[in-house]
């Protein structure tokens, strides 16, 4: 497998040939790529908020934000001006310190999460083995700040909307996880990129949808649920809670808890794509193009190219997912808060156990299609 | 290492009879499941045929033991058989003295079978445990078990009070020994069987640590065998939980953690000899004493029985102390008879109380004239379990004492009989007032005392539980020289005594003189 | 000492001073609520512990099952319990403070003394790092074969278990009318939930 283009190694080697000693260059390089991320991240929830004002919009037949920027996209960057000069309210009788600290810990798991996303061979901030596991076992932190948050809000509809964040955010994780396990079984590591390069190859044909389609559904009913969106947004149900967990929430913590959610929802369908549709691959394999084309694949022009293209690939897959989801929100019906759980436990959990066994046992019985 | 080199290495047959054991739950899990509440008729005895399976299975094991199976990790020797065998027997008992006590409480059966035999599992596990990873999960799996079992009741306060604290002082002992052992670990240079911590323990110099790892150690132990200062909890316990489980925790909970005190301190502490024997008479003298003195004050069956079990407990220990083949093998005869007689009058406490829904004491009074059977069995356990010639307990008593004192454990062995002296006096109490009192001193419950019938489903398995425990502790007390050489033959051959045996020096002694021999008591 | 043994010793005194306090946090609080945060918080600092030592595996596993279950179930069960229960202030608390404070101390002075006067023996062999989750499931499979497939066991237990304490029971009506009556135990319910009377 060629390595494509390497920019840590190419940045470290141009600082050690200014002079400077290679611990301290690659300290140099530590923060770009974290930076990189975060500002990628923050641009990806102004892009998804602007789509999901947009496809409201289109869904309820009404032009939406048009005022602010071509087609009003620059709406979400003003939201957020507007958030940040609010006034900071912490209610009476609440509890300042876990107030303050509630949205922070529901915020900074999923930033962290980014840390194994990949978006080409060598761009990301760290292939660690455990890769996928760690992003479930941080995704595990955020039900404490959702519990905080309600607890320290004094306010019954919080609380209840923090139980129930609770309640729903660990008894997804379960079938999340065990989906994960069937493609990790599959491609025998848990590093991201190991899982992508599994499906790598076959062009669209490779891609794990097609030999996971159950996990495929489950994770994606899962990580709806895991983001809280609809038709799983029980824990912010107007009608019943207010807002939830949210509702004495204003300015920027609010913001934090607004931005968690678009984030999360942008980590869900990047991992989605990872998992399932081949990550940073094209539906035609580059190394088949160039081949036709009759150029070298270790032609830097042509590595430029293939690094791009993997970027675009993979953020088109993911806002495809973003679509669904925005689309899903504006078209179906809230679940009852018995119905998530019998639905999560009852139905979900089964399937996914089964789906592991059977996954198990096709890669015993067909080595060559399901991961030797 | 491939997987058909690594199955032929792990030996696995030798856990057959935890297999069985784990099969039977899970049958037991499913009837129920598929046949809900008229599967009461069928799980008990299910569960009744997979213990009795597993009890085959252990026989069969007991040609030819094998002492490593799972690299390491379980020996199946014939000590731990022994204990398996008490584990599996007391699990058979309790569950056929439960069967009408569950129905008749409004809980169901089906879980209460499916928990009783993960305890059990657990405790077989814990006999036969040779690494420490094991020994903990397999301890867990006994003590989560029993604090469920505990708490069955659940409408019950007392069940429910019973099931906290016995959970809080287990989860804090368990802390306790989980400290010790991961101090083992360390101290070892990153080992977990015990015959290699002992191996590494040796070679190096450490005398602190390893004194704290035993005492964190010999805490988690001494209480799961309840022994005194650590025995807060059992009254209460005991008083509170179902009492078919107080039956079970009292005989198999009790063995398993014989087992692995034996198992756990002769093979990694004998640079410490010394000092755990040290600890042990303690323990011992403290256990008997207050035990006994305790229980000479108690009003409720129930807690005269816990005390009494304290106490008993402390006669174990001395065969422990004793450290020689006899003492090793009188324990393990006194563990097994005690399993009879103990049983055994708690399936008569279960009955009475089921005939007349109270435990105290004083409501015995009379009891002879309304229910013979009642009588003749608690009488004779309880004389047993006080020692009376010429029932099983004398026989323990006799061997346990006299493996003492050929130890020179006269310290030890003088308070064994003075308080076995004493614990006579309150068990001889209850048997008073159930035989002697005229008809006018009857108790208010005995006069109304309910038709004796065997109708109602469970009470024939009670019944049969009944005899059989009443008989075998009559009938061990005369027949006691085949048990006995077999509780010898199992030390025997036992690896891990044998070399520690060895090691201390004590020369092999002829099974028994003849001055104490069976065939002629006293 | 180089950059990098410069920043694990910074985050290692960092981590430890987090989880020190916050361990303290947890045992002085006199809220029970800031008592599990806290608890969070100790069990976050020890997964950094973990990773200081090169266990990235365990970190996370750490985080999951202490973090994402265990605290979680903590926190739910003070959240779920909805009575305000004033207690009495006990006479002469701080002797029982000064008691407990003199023997934790006692403790602590005992084992650091072990730690410190044990010559420990000092694994040579270098830390196995990324490929642990190899290691572990190994080992899994060899010689902790036995408590892996026990634990399973003892899962399947404690999830009965816990169903069985936390359903509602109901008993069928036959068994409320029928003949035991005059058969009553010390342990029988008190109170009997009908199955017909209630609607769920």
């Amino acid at each position: 497998m060629n390595s494509g283009i390497d920019l840590q190694g190419t940045f470290i080697t141009s600082l050690t040939d200014l002079g400077l000693p290679p611990g301290l260059a690659k300290v140099f390089w530590m923060p770009l790529p974290m930076l990189l991320m975060i500002i990628g991240a923050t641009v990806a929830i102004l892009v998804s908020v602007w789509l999901e004002r947009k496809i409201s919009a289109a869904a309820q037949q009404r032009v939406g934000p048009e005022y602010v920027g071509p087609q009003g996209s620059l709406q979400p960057a003003m939201d957020g001006l507007k958030l940040i000069f609010k006034e900071d309210i912490i209610p009476g009788n609440a509890d300042s310190i876990l107030f303050t600290l509630g949205p922070i810990l529901v915020i900074l798991p999923v930033f962290i999460s980014f840390l194994i996303v990949p978006f080409g061979q060598n761009l990301l901030i760290s292939d660690v083995t455990i890769g996928v596991f760690l992003w479930i076992a941080l995704a595990s932190i955020q039900p404490i700040g959702l519990l905080m948050s309600g607890y320290a809000s004094n306010n019954k509809y919080s609380l209840l909307g923090g139980l129930r964040a609770a309640a729903q955010s660990i008894s997804y994780e379960i079938p999340l996880a065990l989906a994960v396990l069937a493609v990790v079984l599959m491609s025998n590591s848990l590093s991201t990129i190991d899982i992508v390069q599994q499906q790598s190859g076959y062009g669209i044909l490779g891609w794990n949808v097609w030999r996971q389609p159950v996990g495929f559904v489950i994770f994606w009913i899962a990580a709806l649920a895991e983001c809280e969106r609809l038709p799983f947004d029980l824990p912010e149900a107007e009608e019943e809670l207010v807002a939830g967990y949210q509702t004495e929430y204003s300015g920027m913590k609010f913001a934090l808890f607004y931005m968690a959610s678009y984030v999360n929802l942008v980590l869900s369908a990047l991992l989605v794509v990872v998992l399932y549709l081949g990550g940073w691959e094209s539906p035609i394999p580059v190394g088949f193009l160039a081949d036709l084309l009759g150029v070298s694949e270790t032609n830097s022009a042509v590595q430029v190219i293939t690094a791009s293209l993997g970027i675009l690939m993979t953020m088109f897959k993911t806002y495809l997912f973003v679509f669904l989801a925005i689309l899903l929100r504006w078209t179906t019906p809230r679940v009852r808060i018995d119905q998530l759980l019998n639905l999560g436990w009852k139905f979900l959990l089964p399937v996914a156990l089964a789906n592991l066994l059977i996954t198990a046992a096709l890669k015993l019985a067909f080595p060559f299609a399901f991961g030797g | 290492m491939d997987v058909a080199n690594l199955a032929s290495q792990l030996n696995a047959g030798l856990i057959l009879p935890e297999g069985i054991v784990i099969i039977t739950l899970l049958l037991v899990l499913v009837v129920d499941l598929i046949q809900g509440r008229k599967a009461n008729r069928v799980t008990p005895y299910i569960g009744i045929g997979g213990l009795l399976a597993s009890l085959g299975a252990i026989a069969f094991q007991w040609d030819n033991p094998v002492s490593n199976a799972f690299l390491g990790s379980f020996s199946s020797d014939p000590l731990s058989l022994v204990f398996r065998a008490i584990i599996v027997l007391s699990a058979m008992v309790t569950i056929m003295i439960s069967i009408r006590y569950v129905e008749q409480s409004g809980t169901s059966l089906g879980e209460f079978i499916t928990i009783l035999l993960t305890a059990s599992v657990g405790g077989m596990v814990l006999s036969g445990a040779n690494e420490l990873v094991t020994i903990f999960v397999a301890l867990e799996t006994l003590s989560i078990s029993s604090y469920l079992l505990t708490g069955y009741m659940k409408r019950d306060p007392r069940s429910n009070e019973a099931a906290l604290k016995y959970l809080l002082i287990g989860a804090s002992s368990s802390a306790l020994f989980l400290y010790g052992v991961s101090l083992l670990y360390g101290l070892s240079g990153g080992q977990t069987e015990l015959v290699a911590i002992a191996t590494n323990l040796a070679a190096s110099d450490q005398s602190l640590g390893l004194v704290i790892a035993l005492v964190f150690v010999i805490a988690g132990v001494a209480f799961k065998i309840s022994a005194v200062p650590f025995h807060q909890w059992t009254p209460d316990v005991y008083e509170g939980s179902p009492t078919p489980v107080v039956a079970f925790l009292s005989v198999g909970s009790k063995a398993a953690g014989f087992a692995l005190a034996t198992r756990m301190l002769i093979t990694v502490f004998p640079l410490l000899t010394d000092e755990w024997h040290f600890v042990f008479t303690a323990l011992a003298i403290l256990s008997m004493v207050l035990g006994n003195i305790v229980a000479l004050a108690q009003t409720s069956m129930k807690r005269l029985l816990a005390y009494s079990s304290i106490g008993q407990a402390g006669f174990v220990m001395i065969g422990l102390i004793a450290a020689t083949e006899v003492g090793y093998a009188s324990m393990l005869f006194y563990l097994f008879i005690y399993l009879f007689m103990n049983l055994g009058g708690f399936a008569c406490i279960i009955l009475f109380s089921l005939r007349t829904g109270t435990d105290q004491i004083s409501e015995y009074a009379g009891l002879y004239q309304k229910d013979p059977l009642i009588t003749l069995g608690l009488s004779l356990c309880l004389l047993s379990l006080g020692g009376i010639p010429p029932l099983a307990g004398f026989f323990g008593k006799l061997y346990l004492f006299w493996a003492g004192w050929q130890a020179g454990l006269y310290t030890l062995v003088l308070v064994g009989l003075f308080t076995s002296v004493i614990s006579i006096y309150y068990y001889i109490r209850v048997v008073k007032m159930m035989v002697v009192k005229e008809p006018q001193e009857m108790s208010e419950v005995v006069k109304n005392y309910p038709k004796v019938t065997w109708d109602l489903p469970g009470l024939k398995s009670l019944q049969v539980a009944l005899v059989l425990t009443v008989v075998a502790t009559t009938l061990i007390g005369i027949l006691s020289n085949p048990v006995f050489t077999l509780a010898t033959d199992s030390v025997n051959n036992t690896p891990f005594l044998k070399l520690d045996l060895a090691r201390t020096g004590t020369q092999p002694v002829a099974v028994l003189p003849e001055a104490i021999a069976p065939a002629n008591p006293l | 000492m180089n950059l990098a043994e410069g920043v694990q010793l910074v985050s290692f005194i960092i981590l430890a001073v987090a989880m020190i306090g916050a361990a303290l946090g947890v045992v002085l609080s006199p809220s029970v609520v800031y008592a599990a945060f806290l608890l969070g918080a100790v069990f976050i600092s020890i997964s950094g512990l973990y990773l200081l030592l090169n266990a990235s595996f365990v970190a996370a596993a750490q985080i999951l099952i202490y973090v994402g279950a265990v605290n979680v179930l903590i926190l739910f069960a003070i959240m779920l319990v909805n009575k305000r229960e004033d207690f009495q202030p006990v006479k002469f608390a701080w002797v029982r403070k000064a008691v407990t404070g003199g023997v934790c101390a006692g403790l602590f002075l005992l084992l650091g003394t072990t730690i410190i006067t044990t010559p420990w023996a000092f694994s040579t062999e270098t830390p196995i790092g990324d490929d642990a989750i190899y290691l572990i499931g190994e080992h899994f499979f060899s010689d902790f074969l036995l408590p892996f497939e026990l634990a399973s066991v003892l899962l399947l237990m404690a999830l009965i278990g816990a169903i069985v304490l936390a359903r509602r029971d109901f008993l069928p009506d036959a068994a409320l009318t029928s003949d035991i009556e005059n058969l009553k135990l010390p342990e029988r319910p008190r109170e009997l939930v009908s199955a017909a009377k209630t609607e769920q």
